[in-house]
């Protein structure tokens, strides 16, 4: 009888899987890795002695108009006791915004892009899409959808780390 | 024989005589480049990360906080002359139209307010009685269906992007030279605000964002210039009398010879130059003597440029057609004799 159990289990898991091909945590439910997303301007400021000094202010508390650029962060710690291996992180380029060629930048990460929503990740060399004629052309920033940074090491307990890039507000 | 001019005694006019100036063909080209400004104000940027990682061969994957970024909105607008060149007029002259384009290039619906100065400085003198249309049939052109603007009545409210057509009417004093210059300024205000570059104005953007006034800075004079470009038509009339006995004395039977000599001066065309001139009293039309540029014409109509008594009894018609500055000089001569 316990056999039988074990089999249902496994086919209940390999459901699972087919399911949602990643468990995604419900609500209330902790996971060990903590994402959270940032959005800064850079605004030029005059100090004290007169000299004019950049700095970066949360996005909402500065002006953002079209043509502006606007660099978000996403900053991800594991706040758990055990290690994450396979760490990706993925963030859509908003609606509305263009991204920056070059501009995607993370510490011992493999940086990826996509040009269909995410479906697919590639290095820019390799994306392509279809121009008005239907042939396909190297892709431009102004394509992409989405960029992906892969962790090239496991996040250990407690480590934390970010990455970040920059898109224009069309 | 001696020459005299007649210029204090001219019995000639023009009829019908028409100083067109020239004529511009303009055309208003809209903006098509739709979406070219921007996001529209108010518009809230959506950012959310995820992240997936494994553990113990368990695959999770977390999203972070959605952060939504309110686009605010910048003060844009462009205001352009849209004649090709100065606008011909005559001088007087009524209900001279200058076109103008009102384009709002900011991300946010803005209404705009005008004011129109006829009494702009550097030029030579002041339009009057200056009025300003907006383009309501949206045809580009003054036109009957146009409504005249008050301001703080029909202030026009442009979405981003939009563009309208905006008329200042005016007319032509009297006693202007051609060549001479009028201008009228158009100003235009965002009701938003104005004022300096990169100016902060909370929350008076479209659905209660700031609203920053961009690089045009909410305010803007644009200048439209009237050219007097009547085409001046001088008729200058000599004659020379031939008496029956050989003398210059003017007495019955005495032959006059008038030579009418005609030319367009100024910068524009004279369309539909005829000339007129009635047969002097207490004279007789010596037949077969009228010529223009030395060539003879028949008294007959219809059958080329002049004619006498033909179109107007008792009046010497000669159709010169269009004429411009650069035209040859016309020579018209014909004979009378002293009853």
């Amino acid at each position: 009888m316990k056999k039988v159990n074990f089999l249902k289990a496994t086919v209940a898991l390999a459901f699972a899987f087919i399911l949602f091909p990643s468990l995604s945590l419900a609500k209330g439910e902790e996971g060990i890795i903590k994402v959270t997303a940032k959005s800064e301007v850079e605004v030029v400021i005059t100090t004290k002695d007169g000299e004019k000094k950049v700095i970066r202010k949360n996005a909402d508390e500065a002006k953002v108009v079209p043509g502006d650029t606007v660099i978000f962060s996403v900053v991800f710690e594991n706040t758990g006791k055990e290690e994450a291996t396979g760490v990706v992180i993925n963030n859509p380029v908003p609606e509305h915004m263009v991204y920056i060629a070059d501009s995607a930048e993370g510490k011992n990460t493999t940086i990826t892009f996509s040009v269909d929503k995410g479906k697919n990740f590639k290095l820019p060399k390799d994306l392509r899409v279809k121009n008005k004629r239907g042939k396909e052309v190297g892709a431009k920033p102004e394509h992409y959808t989405n960029i992906r940074w892969t962790l090239d090491n496991a996040l250990p307990s407690s480590k934390k780390g970010t990455v970040t890039f920059r898109a224009l507000l069309k | 024989m001696k020459m005299k001019k007649l210029k204090s005694y001219l019995g000639f006019n023009f009829r019908p005589l028409f100083f067109a100036g020239l004529l511009f063909i303009f055309t208003i080209t809209l903006p098509s480049t739709a979406g070219a400004v921007g996001t529209p104000a108010g518009t809230l940027i959506e950012n959310q990360a995820s992240v997936s990682y494994i553990v113990d061969a368990a695959t999770y994957s977390a999203d972070s906080p959605l952060i939504l970024l309110p686009v605010d909105e910048v003060l844009g607008s462009t205001l352009t002359w849209q004649d090709a060149a100065n606008v011909a007029v005559l001088s007087p002259d009524t209900d001279k139209v200058l076109t103008y384009l009102l384009t709002n290039i900011g991300n946010g619906t803005e209404t705009f307010e005008l004011n129109a100065d006829n009494a702009v400085g550097g030029d030579t003198f002041d339009p009057t009685t200056t009025r300003i249309y907006l383009d309501t049939d949206g045809d580009g052109v003054f036109s009957v269906g146009d409504t005249l603007y008050v301001l703080g009545t029909n202030d026009p409210v442009l979405a981003p992007d939009a563009s309208i057509a905006i008329f200042i009417v005016n007319n032509i004093p009297s006693g202007l030279l051609a060549g001479d210059l009028g201008s009228v300024s158009l100003s235009r205000t965002s009701t938003t605000g104005s004022g300096v570059v990169g100016t902060n104005l909370l929350g008076a953007g479209d659905g209660g964002v700031d609203a920053i006034i961009g690089a045009s800075g909410g305010s803007l004079t644009t200048t439209a210039t009237y050219v007097i470009a009547a085409v001046i038509i001088t008729a200058t009339k000599t004659q020379t009398i031939l008496d029956p006995f050989g003398g210059v004395l003017t007495m019955p039977g005495s032959v006059i010879t008038y030579t009418i000599i005609v030319t367009a001066s100024g910068t524009g065309t004279a369309t539909g130059v005829v000339f007129t001139d009635p047969i002097p009293a207490n004279t007789t039309y010596n037949l077969n003597t009228l010529s223009l540029n030395s060539t003879p014409l028949s008294d007959a109509g219809g059958d080329d440029q002049g004619d006498v008594n033909a179109t107007t009894p008792g009046v010497i018609t000669v159709t010169l057609g269009d004429m411009t500055s650069l035209s040859p000089t016309q020579t018209i001569t014909f004979e009378v004799t002293i009853n």
